[in-house]
């Protein structure tokens, strides 16, 4: 069975514009929520991830440091993902819960022998499974809690998911094609 | 994806044939997990190392009458 649904993906003018005609770049790294990939909102529980990939693109473009926008426009991009039921893991369900758990409590068995304990992350764990050939993970989805600027400024720090976003491990495999949906001035947003 | 008989197998089959130190080897060099330090001392012996012994005679609080400072509940 082939799984189809649109992500949505928010960043700045310029970097959207290479994406379209290159390919997105992966995050990478052990702070990514499912594991390595380009991310995406994607409808599940909240109806509107194109509005969320757009707050996205404007909490991103908030420099801390400097107090002041790295960029002043923000853009959306459409794209279509496509991915096989066996390389689908989707956390959402009790069903991907269930694989993921697996793989935890396995690697912790093992490596209780050594009197050792690991600090887990989901993403290190589903990183550790496609790259070492467990199981061929694509792509991830998964409900999260995401601070946008209303949540930041505020300090709201809620447990209850607010979206459900998805990884794409490799883009030339899972999207069948990206287009610009939406852009605009962060100005217009913020003030 | 779900917790079949076959993804089972396939993880089953990568632990299995893994060692503990390989194992952990490759998850923190390659995949960036951290060991987790905290010591647990849960179910952990304690040593004693001095014991201090109060008599009846060092039980008490001194009060008196101008004290104005309540006694906790």
């Amino acid at each position: 069975m082939t799984y189809s649904f649109k992500g949505y993906h928010g960043t700045n003018v310029v970097s959207a514009e290479l994406i379209i005609k290159s390919n997105f770049e992966k995050s990478i790294g052990d702070s990514e929520w499912l594991g390595d990939g380009v991310y995406f909102f994607v409808t599940g529980i909240s109806s509107k991830p194109e509005e969320l990939a757009k707050k996205w693109s404007i909490v991103q473009a908030w420099d801390k440091a400097k107090k002041e926008y790295k960029y002043r426009e923000y853009c959306v991009i459409k794209s279509d993902i496509e991915v096989e039921e066996d390389n689908f893991l989707d956390l959402t369900t009790e069903d991907g819960i269930e694989v993921l758990n697996y793989i935890y409590e396995s690697l912790e068995k093992k490596l209780d022998r050594l009197k050792k304990k690991l600090i887990y992350i989901d993403g290190l764990l589903i990183n550790l499974a496609r790259g070492e050939g467990i199981l061929p993970i694509d792509v991830v989805k998964g409900n999260f809690y995401i601070k946008f600027a209303n949540e930041r400024i505020n300090k709201i720090n809620l447990r209850t998911p607010n979206c459900t976003i998805c990884t794409v491990f490799d883009t030339d495999k899972n999207i069948i094609g990206s287009t610009i949906v939406r852009t605009g001035d962060i100005k217009d947003e913020t003030e | 994806m779900k917790l079949n008989k076959e993804i089972r197998e396939k993880i089953d089959n990568y632990f299995s044939n893994i060692t503990s130190e390989q194992l952990c080897e490759i998850a923190v060099k390659k995949y960036g997990f951290t060991i987790d330090n905290d010591i647990d001392i849960e179910n952990q012996p304690f040593i004693v190392i001095s014991s201090v012994y109060y008599t009846s005679k060092n039980i008490g609080i001194k009060s008196d009458n101008n004290s104005t400072l309540p006694f906790a509940a």
